[in-house]
């Protein structure tokens, strides 16, 4: 034999959601027959009272509609308006595509002047003031140097050879 | 002349809104559901000046909120669910509920409230006892966790539905279930303890 009827199963009973098992322990035991019928009329009484305390005269409910009336005007609650919603996305969406668009520009390629001309400036620090150390990078850049002078000078001779 | 509900929002509001809330729709929103809010709102803060200051506030936030009302439930439910936040932060702002408790005067909002000495009916103490009881049940309802309290209130004095008070809370059905189930079980615990002395007497 089941126990008598749990707070779940009760609740079940006063919500109106009857189950065989559960109808058939209510038709078979009188305390919980009891049980429940206390509880209803508990309820019920609690619902009467809940209405009965918060009913109030007409009057009270047009004071109440005049004073949200009297909030609106002194406050008016508004929903943000959507221009202040996407100005600050319009601004976002700008930067963004600034840094994209200076990022994706191409750098330009250095020619054969820009590098003679780094080649130069170093060579020239190099001979300014040498340490012992960079010696070899000294001789580097000047390797380099007459490196691309031949270059250039072989390029002419060729051009000149098809003309 | 004295400026309306509806008139006021004409006048708040641009002529080329599209809210889907006329000025009159509002008015009448209002009007048809401002007894039941301020209901609900007094029978959880328990405090009838709150629950007047609560019941302005929750029109005056749908109104503002007009735009995310979608009419997937239907207006009733959405203003019980803006008015269970309002009772919710109510709860959190009020901190000192001890003191609250024993600064309650008169009426407002105790308990025994429904207790009405005046009342002369054909058994007076009879009347009295059971007022008694109902006093000592919403005590005990009070003392319940908020959202077993707001399903309570919910279920058993505004008769909504499962499924109503589920879309207001913003919980699944079964959810709903479980606090009424405790809520259920408190009170009935309590009805037992308030047999004992009665049999006892």
């Amino acid at each position: 034999m089941r126990g008598h009827l749990t707070d779940a199963e009760i609740t079940e009973v006063l919500n109106g959601e009857l189950r065989g098992e559960t109808l058939a322990h209510l038709a078979d035991c009188p305390i919980c027959r009891a049980e429940r019928d206390r509880l209803r009329a508990t309820l019920t009484g609690l619902a009467e009272g809940a209405f009965e305390q918060s009913e109030r005269e007409e009057h009270s409910w047009e004071r109440q509609r005049r004073q949200i009336a009297d909030r609106l005007i002194s406050r008016p609650f508004r929903s943000p308006s959507w221009c202040w919603v996407w100005a600050p996305a319009a601004v976002g969406l700008a930067v963004v595509a600034l840094v994209w668009f200076r990022w994706e520009t191409p750098q330009q390629p250095l020619g054969p002047d820009a590098n003679h001309a780094i080649l130069t400036a170093v060579e020239r620090s190099l001979q300014a003031n040498v340490p012992a150390a960079l010696q070899p990078v000294a001789l580097l850049a000047s390797e380099i140097e007459r490196g691309e002078a031949e270059t250039g000078r072989e390029a002419g001779t060729s051009r000149g050879d098809q003309l | 002349m004295e400026a309306t509900l509806g008139s006021i929002v004409e006048r708040t509001e641009p002529a080329d809104d599209a809210s889907g809330i006329t000025a009159e729709a509002f008015e009448d929103l209002v009007r048809v559901h401002q007894r039941r809010i301020y209901r609900i709102l007094l029978l959880l803060v328990r405090d009838a000046d709150a629950a007047e200051t609560l019941t302005q506030d929750c029109f005056l936030r749908a109104y503002a909120k007009r735009r995310e009302f979608r009419g997937e439930a239907s207006a009733g439910t959405w203003l019980v669910r803006i008015a269970l936040n309002l009772a919710r932060d109510h709860a959190k702002s009020r901190r000192l509920a001890f003191w609250r408790l024993l600064a309650r005067d008169g009426r407002r909002g105790d308990p025994m409230a429904f207790v009405d000495l005046s009342d002369t009916g054909p058994h007076p103490l009879r009347m009295l006892i059971a007022r008694e009881r109902l006093a000592a049940v919403w005590a005990t309802v009070d003392r319940l966790p908020g959202r077993q309290r707001a399903c309570f209130v919910l279920r058993f004095v505004e008769e909504m539905s499962l499924e109503h008070i589920a879309r207001a809370m913003q919980v699944e059905v079964g959810t709903v279930k479980s606090h009424l189930a405790r809520a259920v079980g408190a009170v009935r615990r309590h009805l037992q303890e308030w047999e004992k002395p009665c049999e006892d007497i």
